[in-house]
C-alpha cells in the first residue's frame, strides 16, 4: 500500500471500518512510513475529541409525533391502504396454521355444497291420481273421501273401521279437496291451479275403491265405503250402485234390519226395483 | 411489562419497521423513541435552531409513516432514516415550499422550549474543560459549510458508517471520505492546542 492509497483510507481505519485484508495492509503501511502514521494519530486524536453533546427534545415530541401519525393514517390513500392489508394478509398467509384451517373451511363448505340429498328422501313424495303430491301417504286421506289410503292398497285388516268423519262429509264438490294446512300447503296450491275432476267419475272411482275393498276383504270392511259412496252421491248411478253392494252386504253378513231399508229405497230406481223387491221377499222369507 | 413490550425493547429497527408496516404503531413509537435523539441532535447543529430542529425531526419521522411502505427488509432503518432527513433538509435549503412551510412555522404544541446541547452543571475542572472543547468544536464546526457539516454530523452524531452515509446522502464513498477529511482537518486546527487533544495524542 502506497501512501496516497492510505490517505484514502485513513478515514475508514480510523473508524475501524475497513476489511482485515485492507486493515493488515495499512498498518503494514504505517508500520514504516511516519508520515501516515502521524496523519493517523492526529485524526484518531481529533476524533477522541470532537465528541459532540446530544440534545434532546421536548417530553411531548414522541407523544406529538405519535398524534401525527395517526392522523396521516388515518387518511392515508387507497393504494398504500391495500398495500397494508395485503402486507397484513400476506404475513398472516405465510403462516400453516391459518392457510390449513382456511383448507379445511373450503373442504367443509365445498361438501356441503355438493353433496345432494338422498334418492329415498324424494321417493316419501307420492303423487296422487289428481296430480298432487302427497307427503304422508298413510296419514292422508287422497281423495277426500274419508277412506284412510291404507284401505285402497287393500293393506287394512277386518277389524278396521271407516272414518267416522265420512259421514260429516256433505256431497259438495268442495269438500273433494282436502283440507289445507302447513304440510298440505303444496298441495293447496296445486289443488287450487288443478281442475277438479267431474263428480260422476269421483263417484266411480269410490264406488270402485269400495268394491275393491269388497273383493279383498270382505263385505265387513266393504260396508264403510258403500256406505260412504251412498251418503254422498245419492241419486247417482254409482250411488244407487253403492246402496244395492251396501244392501247385499248386510244381507249377507244376515244383518236385516239394515239392509232392508236400503232395499226399499232401491225399490223407487227403475234400474235396481225388481231386484229389490227379490230381495225383500227373500229377506222376509228368512 | 408484558412480552409484547419486552419484544419490542430487544427487537432490531428493522424488525420493527416491518411490525409497523403490519399496523402495528407501538412498534413506530419504540422507533421514535429510539432515534428522536439522534436526529433531533443532528437537526439542532445542522439548522442551528431548536424550534427548525424540532419540526425538522418531527417531519422526519412522519416522512417515515408516509413512505413506510417503501422500506424493505434488506434495507438498514438507520440508514433509510437519515436518508429521509437528507432530503427534507435538502429541500428545505433548496426553498421547496411545502418543506420550507413545515420548518419554519412550528406547530403551537411543543415548540415553546426547544431545549439546545443537553449541558449538566460542571462539577470539576475537567468537565469544564470538556464542555468547553465541545463548545469549541460546536462553535467551529457551524461555520463549516452544509454537506460537510452534514457528513460530519451523520457520522458523530447519527453513528453511521462512511459508506452508509454514502448510502443515505447519495454521493459516492470517496466524496463522503473527502468531506469528512475536510471537516476532521478544520476542527482538528482549533483543538490542537487544547490538553484533551494532546492527551489524545498521547
Amino acid at each position: 500500500m502506497d501512501c496516497e492509497t492510505f490517505e484514502r483510507i485513513v478515514l475508514d481505519r480510523v473508524f475501524l471500518e475497513l476489511d482485515e485484508l485492507t486493515m493488515g495492509a495499512a498498518q503494514r503501511h504505517v508500520a514504516h512510513c511516519s508520515r501516515c502514521r502521524s496523519i493517523e494519530v492526529g485524526l484518531r486524536a481529533t476524533r477522541e475529541v470532537c465528541r459532540l453533546p446530544t440534545t434532546t427534545p421536548t417530553e411531548e415530541f414522541t407523544e406529538g409525533v405519535v398524534a401525527f401519525e395517526r392522523q396521516i393514517r388515518s387518511v392515508l390513500p387507497l393504494r398504500q391502504r391495500a398495500n397494508r392489508a395485503v402486507s397484513v394478509l400476506a404475513a398472516y398467509a405465510m403462516r400453516p396454521q391459518p392457510t390449513m384451517a382456511a383448507l379445511l373451511l373450503l373442504m367443509i363448505g365445498a361438501s356441503l355444497f355438493l353433496v345432494r340429498a338422498r334418492p329415498t328422501d324424494r321417493a316419501l313424495v307420492q303423487i296422487t291420481e289428481r296430480g298432487v303430491p302427497e307427503m304422508d301417504p298413510d296419514q292422508n286421506d287422497i281423495r277426500g273421501t274419508g277412506i284412510p289410503n291404507s284401505l285402497t292398497k287393500g293393506l287394512h285388516d277386518s277389524s278396521q273401521t271407516p272414518n267416522p268423519l265420512a259421514d260429516e262429509h256433505s256431497a259438495s264438490p268442495s269438500m273433494l279437496v282436502p283440507p289445507c294446512g302447513p304440510t298440505a300447503a303444496v298441495a293447496c296450491e296445486r289443488n287450487a291451479s288443478t281442475p277438479l275432476p267431474s263428480q260422476a267419475q269421483t263417484a266411480d272411482t269410490e264406488l270402485e275403491a269400495a268394491r275393491s275393498v269388497r273383493k279383498e276383504s270382505g263385505c265387513a270392511a266393504a260396508i264403510g265405503p258403500f256406505d260412504a259412496v251412498r251418503l254422498r252421491f245419492p241419486g247417482s248411478d254409482a250411488g244407487l250402485a253403492a246402496t244395492w253392494d251396501a244392501a247385499d252386504c248386510y244381507s249377507k253378513l244376515r244383518r236385516n234390519q239394515e239392509a232392508r231399508p236400503l232395499l226399499q229405497a232401491l225399490v223407487t230406481s227403475p234400474k235396481y226395483a225388481k231386484r229389490a223387491r227379490a230381495q225383500l221377499n227373500a229377506l222376509s222369507n228368512r | 411489562m408484558n412480552r409484547f413490550a419486552e419484544n419490542q425493547k430487544e427487537a432490531t429497527d428493522e424488525m420493527l419497521m416491518v411490525r409497523y408496516q403490519r399496523g402495528h404503531r407501538e412498534a413506530f413509537a419504540t422507533l421514535v423513541n429510539r432515534y428522536s435523539v439522534p436526529v433531533y441532535s443532528v437537526g439542532y447543529y445542522l439548522l442551528r435552531s431548536g424550534a427548525t430542529a424540532d419540526q425538522l425531526a418531527r417531519e422526519t419521522f412522519l416522512q417515515v409513516v408516509r413512505e413506510a411502505a417503501t422500506f424493505h427488509l434488506e434495507a438498514q432503518f438507520r440508514t433509510w432514516l437519515f436518508g429521509l432527513l437528507h432530503r427534507i433538509v435538502n429541500e428545505y435549503h433548496l426553498g421547496t415550499p411545502g418543506v420550507q412551510d413545515a420548518l419554519t412555522n412550528p406547530a403551537p404544541s411543543n415548540s415553546a422550549e426547544v431545549p439546545g446541547p443537553d449541558s449538566a452543571p460542571p462539577t470539576s475542572s475537567r468537565s469544564v474543560r470538556s464542555q468547553l472543547l465541545a463548545r469549541r468544536v460546536a462553535s467551529r464546526m457551524s461555520i463549516l459549510p452544509f454537506p460537510i457539516r452534514e457528513v460530519f454530523l451523520f457520522k458523530q452524531v447519527g453513528q453511521l458508517s462512511l459508506i452508509n452515509i454514502a448510502a443515505a446522502t447519495g454521493a459516492d464513498l470517496d466524496t463522503v471520505r473527502h468531506l469528512m477529511r475536510i471537516a476532521f482537518d478544520r476542527i482538528q486546527d482549533s483543538v490542537a492546542d487544547t490538553e484533551e487533544y494532546a492527551r489524545a495524542l498521547r
